[in-house]
């Protein structure tokens, strides 16, 4: 562990879950903040400006979606990993359209934690460095943003315009979840957020197209009412 | 008097008569179908090429209104004002369309001015010739005043008159959705709710209480009906005259009466004209009284022959007695003066009998109709429907009525009656065409159809009175049967949706019930679960390289959490006791403290840092109740009050004994209880919003406190500390043990009550 320790703030109201949370990542070389209502958590988010933000969304005092719009507001670019323990996908949607990235739903282990903490820190630092033109992953696929150019394998795929764009716009924000709001108002304009069919054909093509030996890609992950995301990691993992 | 409008759509009316039309378009909500009836009559005119104005509406696009709005009323009202803008008026004046079309008779925040000055900005454009349409939302019903008088009364408060209505009205339509559809629209956004109402969605948006709107809309549709009824029946008399039953032996009898005192008439005349020189006018005179007279009091062939007797006998006993000196001019003169007299007198008079007794019957019809839907307004079953509806008929009938029904379940007949086999035959025929049988021959009643729309689903069988040969085929009775018939098939329909509604909104209930159970318990159980999979996983991923600090402190917050998971498993399983009725508190005499200082020792345990302050006397009596049952509910009150106060908060409980119970106040310093909260807060799943969050209660703790306390027949309440600082205050009253038989000594501490207070 040679690099400068990442700074991660806890926002729970719930002191044991705090407690847990502090020895878990302190324990993993995080430098771990703890704020217990959502005023504390936007005050110490514009002062300690943490790398990464572990957010509650049932918090006292401001609810966890202001708080997020607040600290958006304030300016703070690093990732948001939303904590809930509904299951209520609604929420969760409106908490990734107002600025979170991903979402863990509780209860959950150390190891999903970290993996997902990682996964986020490490795309905000690529996204710091000013961001490739070039996104790689391994063996499976390699895009080429000036070009336009997807390649499979070694073999070139041929996408339409708007398959192409679906695909940069997943691409760009990876290891993020867009919601199926965001990816549409990205990719088709604001006149149609609210028409997932055009999404779910699209991404059904997308995946036939990007497919090996019938495979389809696994990192392009669908989650379930909520959105899609660009996991980098799933196929390391594989 | 207001001028009666009855008759077709403008499609098939001629506009121009100088006056316009009112159509009011009824339905329950705001949105919900009667636009269908202003889009048609919209279109209609527009495909009439004639001019229409349309005032902007609170409904928007989504609502269901599609109209296009004017454009110069867009301009004319910011506020959205209507009818009762001078300014408004003004313009639709200049523009003299042949419609008009509004959205609503009763926007809702109309002030008793507004209104007034709404209706007679109508009844003005009305006699301009513009005809209006519009619509008026019955859920808004209880703003106007005597709508629906005399079965319900509005307060005093309502702020609109409906009286207008029911003087100008004659045109009802009705665009009607049954509750079920109606309940899935409102759901689905597309009804609106009046501004009003906002507050109470839940209550409002059930099945039985859209059908208790259907009810109060099938009472417009049958006043209206009765208005009908009423209006169309002069008509009808010409009808009604012709078909008079001649009453020969009734006539025979009157004339052999009139006969008689005009013999002894005669007699006497005669007799003064022979011996007291009676002058001949004199004698024309009386005769021709007496005409008149029977004129007055019998009918029209008795006053015919007795003019044509007093003719006779002026003509022969005085004029040219004995019978010599046969017919002269004068007299053809004199025999026609007779009659005249006789037959006009005798027409006016029996005329205006006639009126009277068709008056009669018109009001007997009316006030039946009315009777009948009123009693159908409190009918709730099928049964009852049927029971009001023979019983009414048959009053006005006068005879035997009873009604053949098509169930779900077979036939049914009320009351119970035996049908013949002419009968039987005249029953199906009746119900194949939906049209009347009449009595005669075989068939023993007359059969009317009862249709609900179009669709016939029994008749009404009617006996015939004694003293008429058949039933009396006027045509005003059928119309009067038929509108009868169509009251009570409302009725019937009204009750299956009434009794489908209530099974509808007990289901909905209950589910929603269940919802907020499994989304309570889930968040409660799931809560404590992240600590301990978190922290156990923390345990197993890195157990060794963490230091025993830390290991520690992981293991005995899972062990926290644990015990907090069973607190929950515990209230869930309490409440499932609870309401099952199962609880029965094993009493026994108590030293209140000490329960007290166990709930708090507990709750400390849980809330670090947690102030109790427990301020009692040094002797208190004991209390008769469940310790553990009873230590649970000052357990959940703390527990309660450390949620809302915070894990720091300070919590003062105190005590107050009284007569034969003990109170103890446990006092917050949290928020406080919201007003108009304070009851529902021990309800089951009941969550104060704002605190929803944060204080992660399953909404069972507070009912199982009041159930507890019921169950020893005390008592539990809510309210605001009263001395000006936030925070909540919760009673509870429970009974003291019975002291003398316990303790002696403890009785002369009694009177400590003051010192208490």
């Amino acid at each position: 562990m040679s690099e400068v320790k990442h700074r991660i703030l806890i926002v729970d109201d719930e002191a044991a879950i705090r407690r847990f949370l502090r020895i878990g990542l302190g324990n993993a070389g995080f430098k771990v903040d703890e704020a217990e209502d959502g005023k504390q958590a936007v005050r110490m988010a514009k002062s300690l400006k943490p790398d990464l933000m572990l957010l509650d969304l049932g918090l006292p005092e401001m609810d966890g979606q202001e708080v997020i719009t607040q600290v958006r507001a304030d300016g703070y670019t690093g990732p948001i990993l939303i904590l809930s323990v509904r299951s209520d996908q609604q929420d969760i949607v409106q908490a990734l359209d107002r600025g979170a990235d991903d979402y863990l739903t509780k209860p959950f282990g150390l190891e999903e934690l970290l993996a997902r903490t990682r996964s986020l820190l490490r795309r905000s630092v690529q996204q710091a460095t000013g961001g490739d033109t070039t996104i790689t992953i391994e063996g499976c696929i390699t895009m080429d943003m000036m070009r336009h150019e997807v390649k499979v394998g070694d073999q070139l795929v041929d996408l339409s315009p708007k398959e192409f764009k679906l695909l940069k716009v997943l691409a760009s924000n990876a290891n993020k979840v867009l919601t199926h709001r965001a990816i549409l108002q990205e990719v088709w304009g604001p006149a149609h957020t609210e028409d997932q069919q055009y999404l779910r054909v699209y991404m059904g093509q997308l995946r036939k197209k990007l497919a090996i030996n019938g495979e389809e890609p696994a990192y392009i992950r669908t989650l379930q009412g909520v959105g899609y995301m660009f996991d980098t990691t799933v196929e390391k993992a594989a | 008097m207001p001028t009666r409008w009855i008759g077709p759509l403008p499609a098939e009316t001629d506009l121009d008569t100088g006056a316009g039309r009112l159509r009011v378009h009824i339905g329950m909500l705001p949105g919900c179908g009667q636009v269908q009836g202003l889009v048609r009559a919209y279109r209609l005119a527009n495909e009439q090429n004639q001019q229409v104005m349309v005032l902007p509406s609170l409904l928007g696009p989504d609502d269901g209104w599609v109209l296009p709005t004017t454009e110069r009323f867009d301009n004319l009202q910011a506020d959205r004002a209507g009818l009762w803008n001078p300014a408004v008026v003004e313009a639709i004046v200049k523009e003299e369309p042949n419609l008009l079309i509004l959205d609503s008779l009763n926007r809702y925040n109309l002030t008793l001015e507004q209104h007034e000055a709404q209706r007679a900005a109508i009844e003005q454009l009305l006699k301009m010739g513009i005809s209006i349409e519009t619509t008026v939302d019955l859920v808004a019903i209880t703003m106007f005043s005597d709508l629906l008088n005399p079965p319900y009364h509005w307060p005093e408060a309502a702020k609109v008159s409906m009286k207008f209505l029911r003087l100008t009205v004659s045109d009802y339509v009705v665009h009607d959705v049954p509750p079920t559809l109606m309940l899935q629209r409102f759901y689905e956004g597309r009804i609106t709710l009046p501004p009003p109402l906002h507050s109470q969605r839940a209550i409002f948006a059930n099945v039985a209480n859209l059908s208790r709107l259907r009810e109060a809309l099938f009472i417009v549709v049958g006043n209206h009906v009765t208005d009908q009824v009423r209006a169309t029946n002069p008509e009808l008399s010409e009808i009604a005259r012709t078909r008079d039953v001649v009453d020969m032996r009734g006539i025979a009898r009157s004339l052999g009466i009139v006969m008689l005192i005009g013999a002894f008439v005669l007699a006497g005349l005669h007799y003064l004209w022979l011996h007291w020189y009676l002058s001949l006018s004199a004698v024309s005179l009386v005769l021709l009284g007496g005409v008149v007279f029977t004129a007055f009091s019998q009918s029209f062939p008795v006053v015919v022959a007795s003019s044509i007797m007093a003719f006779l006998a002026l003509d022969y006993l005085f004029l040219s007695p004995f019978g010599q000196n046969p017919l002269k001019v004068e007299d053809v003169l004199t025999l026609g003066v007779f009659l005249i007299v006789g037959v006009v007198t005798g027409y006016f008079t029996s005329r205006r009998q006639r009126m009277a007794a068709r008056d009669r019957t018109s009001t007997s019809q009316y006030r039946s109709l009315f009777r009948l839907s009123h009693d159908l307004t409190s009918a709730e079953t099928v049964e009852e429907c049927m029971h009001v509806g023979v019983k009414n008929l048959s009053a006005i009938w006068g005879s035997d009525v009873f009604i053949v029904l098509e169930t779900g379940d077979g036939e049914k007949v009320y009351p119970e009656t035996s049908i013949g086999e002419a009968d039987r035959s005249a029953i199906d025929r009746v119900v194949a065409s939906n049209s009347f049988s009449r009595a005669g021959g075989p068939q023993q009643y007359s059969y009317c159809p009862l249709a609900i729309s179009g669709r016939v689903v029994g008749a009404i069988g009617l006996s015939t009175p004694s003293g008429r040969d058949t039933l009396d085929p006027t045509f005003k009775m059928l119309n009067f049967l038929r509108d009868y018939a169509n009251l009570l098939t409302g009725a019937l329909v009204r009750t299956q949706l009434k009794t489908v509604s209530s099974e509808a909104s007990n289901q909905a209930t209950r589910e929603s019930l269940r919802s907020a159970l499994l989304s309570s318990i889930s968040h409660d159980l799931k809560t404590p679960l992240v600590s301990i999979i978190g922290g156990l996983s923390t345990l197993e991923h890195a157990g060794k390289g963490l230091p025993v600090k830390d290991q520690q402190e992981l293991v005995s917050n899972a062990r926290q959490e644990a015990e907090r998971l069973h607190s929950v498993i515990h209230n869930v399983l309490e409440v499932t006791r609870l309401e099952s009725g199962s609880l029965e508190p094993k009493r026994e005499a108590v030293a209140v403290t000490e329960l007290l200082n166990d709930a708090a020792k507990r709750a400390r345990r849980y809330y670090k840092g947690l102030d109790i302050i427990i301020d009692a006397p040094a002797r208190m009596p004991d209390i008769w109740v469940d310790p553990i049952l009873t230590g649970q509910v000052f357990y959940n009150l703390l527990d309660n009050a450390a949620k809302h106060a915070g894990n720091k908060g300070k919590v003062e409980v105190g005590l107050e004994p009284n007569g034969s119970t003990l109170t103890i106040h446990i006092a917050d310093h949290g928020p406080g209880v919201k007003t108009g909260e304070e009851e529902k807060i021990f309800d089951k799943f009941f969550r104060s919003e704002k605190h929803d969050h944060k204080n992660a209660g399953s909404g069972l703790g507070l009912a199982i406190c009041r159930g507890i306390v019921e169950a020893h027949g005390g008592k539990i309440a809510a309210r605001n500390r009263g001395d000006g600082r936030p925070g909540a205050v919760f009673t509870v009253q429970l009974p003291l043990a019975p002291v003398a038989a316990e303790v002696p000594h403890v009785s002369t501490h009694l009177p400590t009550k003051g010192e208490d207070q």
